[in-house]
């Protein structure tokens, strides 16, 4: 029995479980930085060791109620004092990080038959356990809103139901974000004219979100580039250009109607803002938190950027799903461009 | 004394530690997740506990719990030891800046548990014995 075997046992078996680490001790403890324990969702433990007697029941407790709220925890096992620590005066203090490993989260979707197969494929690739409620039933997404703009393809309107189904399932608004956290807040977004044909999906920078808006964009079907630095093809669908940018991005070039998003971390935000705003793109989006896109957004105005051309900024980019990964922040994004789209076409 | 010094007595030489087989009522309570451990046996005579014997395994709060346990049920009635039990678990779990009731200022000591409530369980497992010990009735 192995570590590896045993996580992997269980994550079949679909139920919870935690992985406990020994991140630090200080004096003097049993269990070592880097022990390790995997906790079912019982609490008892099933492989390792992170201490025994009261620290490991202490960690055990400490890892149902991590299982129990799905998240991630520190705690801090005082080893020192035998009556009100630990129960245990091995000398030292431990800190464990606590890990819930849960199974695929439960999202309902409301979807026509046909629909279902592929929505469940995408679903499950993206971790999720798809539940499929019968279209008129309430509290449920529906892809048949999606559809019936008129202006949303298939592809869209799939990655908008399961959208609208995550937030629906954590109780995230939907909306978007340069709404609820934008310099300029609801109701102040320019209207925009939108350049219809086939517009090309412009993902700016290299990281593991970059890797997932082109996957989505792949999914979308949109013409698809990445413009970046250490570009890894094997991590790209393969109908994904890859542009590794030159010094001071000389070569980058950006045309009309462009669906362009940021995702950069600081590097050359101006200059892709700039670019983009210059070539009439039909969308520019900014991956940031509230704070960068502020500083951001002062820059660009102190360069003589009109609060006009910077309403046309997404920032921060993405709709409110709660996201907790690289995948989620990538199909809030591509969400928040379809319902953009079929808004201004509509 | 500190609390510390006084449950730390406690948890080395606890009162009423004795063979709780020899009494008509015995209960039993274990934590398996860390294999702490407390038997009771209580005589009963007319409502009111006579005698009382405990033998606890465990950390230290759970002995001394146990111990400090024995002082406040020895001579009551069954109704005032099974009220002392549900006002030592709510006061346990009571917010940190919440006054300590004086019906059971012999377990004030216990009071700073509130500060790491995964400890709490330890401190009721002498009770929970003794409740168990209670319920059971004559053996």
């Amino acid at each position: 029995m192995t570590f590896d075997s045993v996580v992997s046992s269980l994550r079949s078996s679909g139920q919870p479980f935690a992985i406990a680490t020994v991140i630090a001790v200080r004096g003097s403890a049993s269990a070592k930085p880097g022990s390790k324990a995997v906790i079912d969702s019982s609490g008892k433990n099933v492989f390792g060791w992170v201490g025994g007697g009261c620290a490991e029941s202490f960690v055990a407790r400490n890892a149902v109620e991590a299982m129990g709220e799905g998240r991630t925890r520190i705690v801090v096992a005082d080893l020192d004092d035998e009556i009100f620590g630990l129960g245990m005066p091995c000398g030292g203090v431990m800190d464990v990080f606590i890990d819930p490993q849960s199974p695929p989260e439960r999202v309902v979707v409301r979807a026509p038959l046909e629909a279902r197969e592929a929505l469940s494929h995408l679903g499950a690739g993206l971790g999720y356990a798809l539940e499929f409620a019968e279209p008129l039933s309430s509290g449920a997404a529906s892809i048949l809103d999606s559809i019936s703009g008129g202006t949303t393809t298939p592809a869209e309107a799939m990655v908008l139901a399961l959208a609208r189904g995550v937030a629906q399932t954590r109780g995230a608004s939907m909306r978007s974000l340069r709404e609820t956290k934008g310099v300029f807040g609801a109701g102040s977004i320019a209207n925009q004219d939108w350049i219809s044909g086939e517009s090309e999906f412009l993902i700016m920078g290299s990281s593991r979100i970059t890797e997932e808006l082109a996957r989505f964009g792949a999914l979308m079907k949109w013409p698809t580039r990445v413009y970046g630095w250490n570009l890894d093809s094997s991590l790209y669908p393969s109908s994904v250009v890859l542009q590794t940018a030159a010094a001071g991005y000389a070569d980058l070039s950006v045309k009309p109607g462009t669906l362009m998003i940021i995702a950069s971390h600081h590097k050359g935000d101006h200059e892709f803002i700039e670019a983009a705003l210059k070539s009439d793109a039909n969308y520019v989006g900014l991956i940031a938190s509230e704070k960068r896109s502020r500083l951001v957004f002062k820059y660009l105005s102190e360069q003589g950027l009109t609060d006009e051309r910077l309403k046309r900024i997404y920032a921060p980019a993405g709709l409110d799903l709660a996201c907790r990964n690289p995948s989620e922040i990538a199909m809030s994004v591509v969400s928040e461009i379809a319902l953009a789209k079929k808004a201004a076409q509509s | 004394m500190s609390d510390q010094e006084l449950l730390l007595k406690h948890a080395r030489h606890p009162s009423h530690a004795g063979d709780p087989s020899l009494h008509s009522r015995v209960g039993t309570c274990r934590n398996p997740l860390c294999g702490d451990m407390v038997d009771v046996g209580v005589t009963v005579i007319d409502g009111v506990i006579k005698s009382i014997d405990i033998r606890a395994s465990g950390c230290g709060i759970s002995t001394a719990s146990a111990s400090l346990m024995t002082e406040v049920v020895d001579g009551r009635s069954l109704e005032d030891a099974l009220s002392s039990l549900e006002l030592f678990n709510s006061s346990l779990l009571a917010p940190v800046s919440a006054g300590w009731p004086e019906q059971i200022a012999l377990l004030k000591p216990f009071q700073r548990l509130r500060e790491s409530p995964t400890r709490v369980p330890c401190a009721l497992i002498g009770w929970f014995a003794l409740k168990d010990a209670l319920a059971k009735g004559e053996s």
